[in-house]
């Protein structure tokens, strides 16, 4: 085995056969143990991509299961009306200039 | 006399209503995907008493997040998404319970652990390469069929196994070239 062979063996599981380009490519043409290689992953890979999703057949009494199971929905956390953020926006900083303003008057009778 | 056709609701209906609280609207949606969601509890677990246990918290914890469902992915791509976390809270679950040591990286592909009826089960439709996929140790294997089954992205399956996306890809390759000798042999492979 050499390089290009490692370098085949390491690709093939790593990013599968569209890592096989370039020299590796060429590799691959000339090497018989690299393309039976590239073969049996790429039938590894579609015999994954070919399972079905819903192979394995649920308990019949599933559903019913659930179903019996379900509580309550949970509530809904209902963002801020857009209309009321401006209102409450206006009283924090009305409430900030307040209280900056009172400091600062301290201040200035302190330092007076 | 011509039969009148009922029409199956349509998912989107099923959906909203299920989203306002209608119990049988979600019971139909659960009967449209209780298969797929096994399907994918029984490759993650490997257990089918446990996938159905998972199956079934899936399914609760989707009825209760209903509201919040937006409707950005579809229903099914959802549901796989809470069932993935839900196995995997049960498994830490048993892992608390057990102590199984097996888990980790270096861990060997269980085959002596496998209960040879429950993996005959598991491998109901297409057995060779669903066998070879159960022998993978459960936190290479949820890698694999995330990637390689179900199409996730490296950065998905990261997030949902909380794992680094390195761990995602060096599980991954492990698992790989696990199934691949698993197929074909270790000779094979050798020149």
């Amino acid at each position: 085995m050499n390089v290009l062979c490692s370098a085949v063996h390491v690709a093939l599981p790593t990013v599968g056969e569209a890592a096989i380009t370039g020299p590796l490519a060429a590799h691959v043409d000339s090497c018989m143990p690299c393309r039976g290689e590239v073969l049996r992953y790429r039938q590894m890979y579609r015999e994954l991509d070919a399972l079905e999703i819903d192979s394995h057949r649920a308990p019949s009494d599933l559903t019913n299961q659930v179903v019996a199971n379900l509580g309550p929905v949970a509530l809904v956390e209902h963002e801020p009306r857009r209309d009321n953020r401006l209102p409450v926006a206006a009283a924090v900083v009305a409430t900030a200039a307040a209280g900056t303003a009172v400091l600062y008057k301290i201040y200035r009778d302190r330092a007076a | 006399m011509e039969r009148e056709r009922v029409e199956p609701p349509q998912p989107q209906d099923l959906i909203e209503r299920a989203k306002q609280g209608d119990r049988d609207a979600f019971g139909e949606l659960v009967a449209q995907h209780q298969h797929e969601v096994f399907t994918l509890a029984v490759r993650l677990v490997r257990d089918r008493d446990l996938a159905a246990d998972v199956s079934q918290d899936a399914f609760i914890r989707a009825w209760r997040a209903m509201p919040k469902f937006r409707g950005d992915a579809k229903f099914s791509t959802w549901m796989h998404r809470i069932t993935v976390n839900t196995a995997w809270t049960h498994r830490a679950k048993q892992k608390r319970v057990r102590l199984d040591p097996l888990e980790s990286l270096t861990s060997e592909p269980q085959a002596s652990t496998l209960d040879p009826e429950r993996a005959g089960e598991a491998a109901s439709a297409s057995p060779r390469i669903e066998a070879a996929l159960m022998e993978l140790s459960s936190s290479i294997r949820a890698v694999v069929v995330l990637k390689d089954v179900y199409g996730w992205s490296h950065s998905e399956i990261a997030d949902h196994l909380g794992i680094s996306v390195t761990a995602a890809k060096v599980r991954l390759h492990r698992g790989r070239k696990e199934l691949r000798h698993m197929l074909h042999g270790y000779q094979d492979g050798v020149h």
